[in-house]
């Protein structure tokens, strides 16, 4: 058998919010990033009983949530941009130490439109907070093609912020 | 926001990027979904003993499956290779008599062409030829 009813429920409590996060934040929409999430841990399911410990099934999660993501991304063929309110209004955020929503939600919006690879890697490195040559191992890329994503990425962002966010300047 | 430098963004975009829950009822319906499959065995995967003994039950039966669907399978290679060549023949002699519709018609309307040609040359006093 694959993983026992406890052990995979305990498995989906642990680390939902990581695949879910990671799968809202590549795809952009909540409905497809639910999809996602199901799916992942539904992979881990049938298979589950070849991950070997705790770090191994956390990366195995990362890694198929990111094709996975990436995937539906594809199928999908559209932006992300589309559930930009939905997303807004449905995430369930703890409340200590938020930003204040109106800069979170534009910088959500900013981060959906940068290319999917800078938002993978931005999304791993600030979300997951993984080091480069962490996201390297898990996408299969050269360390130096990450850094030029995380740069590019995080470079984009920064101009952007610069001109659409004004209005949130002190 | 435009005057954040490199570090005070970063944070500012850590703090947007928290983990987000999905939504309530998430696990039960994973949990759900998973009730009505079943789970891969690690038995199977790796073609241990019981997996490796239900394949050889599978394959008493193959030599006269194979037998069968190898004959079906030659029958059906032969019909569609000759029915290929039939559609390509077919396809060439359309394409021959097509073209030779349209040298024809291209015969037809060069001579008319030339026929009020010389037509008009005679009228002009001119004969070809001379």
């Amino acid at each position: 058998m694959g993983l026992e009813s406890q052990e995979f429920r305990g498995l989906i409590e642990t680390h939902q919010r990581m695949v879910f996060s990671i799968a809202l934040r590549v795809t952009g929409e909540y409905g497809v990033a639910e999809e996602v999430a199901q799916d992942v841990f539904l992979e881990l399911y049938r298979g589950g009983d070849k991950l070997e410990n705790a770090d191994h099934t956390k990366f195995w999660l990362r890694r198929v949530t990111v094709n996975r993501a990436t995937d539906a991304l594809r199928r999908k063929s559209r932006r992300p941009e589309a559930a930009a309110e939905e997303w807004t209004e449905e995430q369930h955020v703890a409340d200590a130490a938020r930003l204040d929503p109106a800069v979170e939600a534009r910088l959500e919006d900013l981060l959906r439109t940068l290319p999917e690879p800078m938002r993978i890697a931005v999304v791993l490195r600030h979300q997951e907070e993984m080091l480069p040559d962490e996201i390297a191992a898990l996408l299969g890329q050269p360390v130096a093609t990450v850094k030029s994503h995380l740069q590019r990425g995080l470079q984009l962002l920064r101009r952007k912020a610069a001109v659409t966010m004004r209005e949130y300047v002190r | 926001m435009s005057e954040m430098n490199g570090p005070e963004f970063d944070e500012v975009l850590a703090k947007a990027m928290r983990r987000v829950d999905a939504s309530e009822g998430f696990a039960a319906r994973v949990m759900g979904r998973a009730g009505s499959q079943t789970p891969i065995s690690k038995s199977e995967r790796s073609g241990a003993p019981e997996a490796v003994a239900r394949s050889k039950g599978k394959l008493l039966m193959m030599p006269r499956v194979q037998t069968w669907m190898g004959g079906a399978i030659a029958a059906a290679l032969v019909m569609g290779a000759l029915i290929g060549t039939r559609v390509h023949v077919v396809r060439q002699q359309e394409q021959a008599a097509l073209t030779e519709r349209q040298f024809e018609a291209a015969m037809r309307l060069t001579n008319r062409a030339l026929d009020q040609t010389q037509m008009q040359l005679q009228r002009a006093g001119l004969k070809l030829g001379e």
